[in-house]
């Protein structure tokens, strides 16, 4: 029997719960064949309410789903043939091997063909020799191995991940999640994984969707996601810490940001029609001195974070900005400090916080 | 401003010690961190100090006077919890007056004082909201102020940032310490994060099992963790610890590591007898290049490459031993790594006490 396999497209999905105030707003998004993507967000930002959209657990107010060309909007869970790993693993009371044997009861297959399966979805999570144990002995990293080999014999049209690491013991989630990278590697099947954990979306996935508060504001490459942010707030969500970002008055070919001003590289000009701009630089991407030098912007240290590892945050402020540098430079709090922002790293956003130009 | 010290300080809940002969002092206005795991037994010590709990032996002293029968309230500290329960009933501005309310303190005192807490920590806004509308940071500030709104004699803290996403951890960690330092008070704060240690703080106690373990500043405890169980929690991801041999031959020793890499341990003799040892190295001292001179390159296998934006977590296989790679930026890796690593990063801790001998020293060129 071969899977059938599922591109997953959302046509202008809006939820409301209460009628008032929308959960997930103006939804367009296509999760392609075979790829594996991650949605990713802040709690509340919506990122739930898609899930259960997604599996049929929940009608959206408005919108349609489709599995490849087939209009599922109206499909009960049941028949849209979803895999969902939840971020409390159920399993039920018996033994591990009757857990991962139980989507199969029901099938037309020969006994050595469901035990050849059972024994393929236990192997690559590590649970061949545990196939005995009762799953009332298992901790909760063990636990979701179960539930993951279970989802896995089922070969369903699409994987969902519903923060499947958030309740795991925290020595036993690198085992884990190898695990899971490794599965989704071999699999045919789209995937998705909703976390709020900015490094599961980004080890997991091919594409990313950040959401905030109920859009899409960015569904992209892990490249493009990090190195292109749409929108301040992808800028500040992404990265350790967040993108600064500045507000500043555009003049000609340089940004006036009260205190200092920043040179536009040459390749970039300001839209005529565009005056305030939020200036977006990745705390990484800007350089300090404890010298003076020319052309650089003055600011003072205000403190510095050391992170332990030889490197550490750096907080210099200046009248009206207050940014946050990762560096290996220990400057003393209170001291002067030079800073630049290198052309090459410099993100345009314009008033709203969308990115003007690419 | 107190000097806090804690005597021989032994607590066991049914049966079991939770507090093993706990001694240390902290200098009046000195802000120290706890470091440790869930079950050191920060807590427990955090709550004896305060008064909310009498241990079964030791005593307590508040500037050289024993404090040990003295109950909470006359002890005159500010305590901050991990989980924080906030009224219900009253605004924000009602949370944050309750104690000075609780004091008879005037309307009008109170009302500069709340508001000026409350403007140090950014909630000057939100006043008048009630409890249920806040998000978890909010409401975490809106506990912090209602703690720190009181002139105490000092500010316990268990663990404040734990339960916060780490999006607003990334701020609420400076602003904390900016806040606490313009209370110019002694302060102890629990964490299980060294990250927060250093950050926050000079001097750090380590605790594990309810035994204090190590003590000092920050830096140099983490630059020379006095065991195995110090040098797991002085960073995260935590210190890659793999087995090791010392073994004698023709008058020369040699320490093998992983049943990898053979190192001279010649000079170093004095201090390794032949045995069985661990070596241990920090996550954030394997590099992707050679940093420095005579750095080892070693070939490794990649398992998982965990990517955070700005930085990346890298699992990898030397041989039958996986090790953890910390690296402050990102970039894609093949299938094969190499690995560049300064020999002076070793730490080597005897198998059988799990304490630290020695970083491992290069031979001094004759």
């Amino acid at each position: 029997m071969r899977i059938k396999l599922a591109k997953i497209t959302l046509e202008n999905i809006t939820h409301s719960y209460d009628g008032k105030t929308n959960a997930v707003e103006d939804i367009d998004m296509t999760f392609e064949h075979r790829s594996r993507n991650a949605m990713l967000g802040p709690s509340g930002c919506g990122k739930t309410t898609l899930l259960k959209i997604i599996t049929g657990l929940l009608k959206p107010t408005r919108g349609k789903i489709y599995f490849d060309d087939q209009d599922v909007t109206e499909s009960p869970t049941e028949k849209r043939n979803v895999a969902i790993v939840f971020q409390f693993p159920v399993v039920y009371s018996m033994s591990v091997y009757d857990n991962i044997m139980f989507p199969l009861l029901n099938l037309k297959m020969s006994k050595e063909e469901k035990r050849r399966k059972v024994l393929e979805g236990a192997k690559p999570l590590g649970l061949t020799h545990l196939l005995k144990e009762h799953t009332s002995k298992l901790g909760p990293a063990d636990r979701q191995r179960v539930s993951i080999a279970r989802v896995l014999v089922r070969e369903p049209s699409v994987f969902l991940f519903d923060e499947p690491l958030s309740s795991i013991e925290p020595e036993r989630r690198v085992a884990l999640k190898t695990e899971i990278k490794r599965i989704q590697e071999k699999m045919e099947q789209t995937s998705i994984y909703v976390t709020h954990d900015q490094t599961e979306a980004l080890t997991f996935a091919e594409k990313v969707a950040v959401m905030d508060m109920g859009r899409i504001a960015q569904f992209d490459t892990v490249e493009k996601i990090y190195a292109k942010p749409n929108t301040t707030f992808v800028g500040f969500f992404i990265g350790s810490p967040g993108m600064n970002i500045l507000k500043g008055y555009g003049k000609g070919d340089t940004i006036d940001l009260e205190d200092f001003t920043i040179k536009l590289p040459e390749n970039i000009k300001l839209p005529q029609n565009i005056k305030n701009v939020n200036v977006g630089i990745r705390p990484e991407h800007v350089e300090i001195s404890e010298r003076e030098k020319a052309g650089w912007a003055r600011f003072k240290v205000e403190a510095f974070e050391d992170l332990g590892k030889g490197f550490g945050i750096l907080h210099v402020v200046t009248n009206h900005h207050k940014i946050r540098v990762r560096t290996s430079t220990f400057i003393k709090e209170g001291s002067e400090a030079w800073v630049d922002f290198p052309p090459d790293y410099l993100h345009l956003f314009d008033q709203e916080g969308k990115r003007i130009i690419t | 401003m107190t000097k806090i010290e804690v005597e021989n300080i032994n607590k066991s809940f049914l049966g079991k010690k939770v507090l093993d002969d706990v001694s240390f002092t902290v200098e009046s206005g000195d802000f120290v961190s706890i470091l440790g795991a869930a079950n050191a037994g920060k807590s427990t010590l955090l709550r004896v100090i305060a008064g909310t709990l009498k241990p079964d032996r030791g005593k307590v002293y508040f500037d050289d006077k024993d404090v040990t029968d003295y109950p909470a309230q006359k002890r005159n500290v500010g305590v901050i919890f991990q989980t924080f329960a906030l009224y219900p009933n009253m605004s924000v501005y009602g949370n944050i007056a309750s104690p000075l309310r609780r004091k008879g303190l005037p309307g009008n005192e109170v009302d500069k004082r709340v508001k000026e807490t409350a403007s140090i920590l950014g909630i000057g806004d939100i006043l008048e909201k009630s409890p249920y509308e806040l998000s978890g940071g909010q409401a975490q500030r809106v506990a912090t102020a209602r703690a720190l709104v009181k002139d105490a004699a000092a500010y316990l803290l268990d663990e404040p940032l734990t339960n916060i996403d780490y999006k607003l951890r990334e701020t609420m960690k400076i602003e904390l310490k900016r806040v606490l330092q313009i209370k110019k008070s002694t302060i102890i704060y629990a964490t299980p994060s060294p990250e927060e240690a250093s950050v926050l703080t000079n001097n750090m106690i380590f605790m594990d099992g309810g035994k204090v373990i190590q003590t000092g500043p920050v830096k140099e405890c983490f630059d020379a963790p006095a065991n195995i169980a110090a040098a797991i929690h002085y960073s995260a991801p935590p210190m890659n610890l793999m087995d090791a041999r010392v073994t004698r031959k023709d008058g020369k020793s040699f320490v093998s590591i992983a049943d990898r890499l053979e190192l001279d341990a010649t000079h170093m003799d004095f201090l390794l007898e032949e045995d069985e040892y661990k070596v241990g190295i920090y996550p954030h001292n394997l590099f992707l290049s050679p940093e420095r001179k005579g750095m080892l390159s070693i070939p490794m296998d990649l398992v998982l490459q965990e990517l955070a934006g700005s930085e990346m977590t890298v699992r990898l296989r030397w041989n039958e031993t996986g090790l953890t790679m910390y690296v402050p930026y990102e970039r894609f890796l093949e299938k094969k790594v190499t690995v560049f690593i300064d020999p002076s990063d070793f730490y080597i801790f005897s198998k059988k006490t799990e304490g630290l001998i020695t970083r491992y020293q290069l031979a001094r060129e004759r």
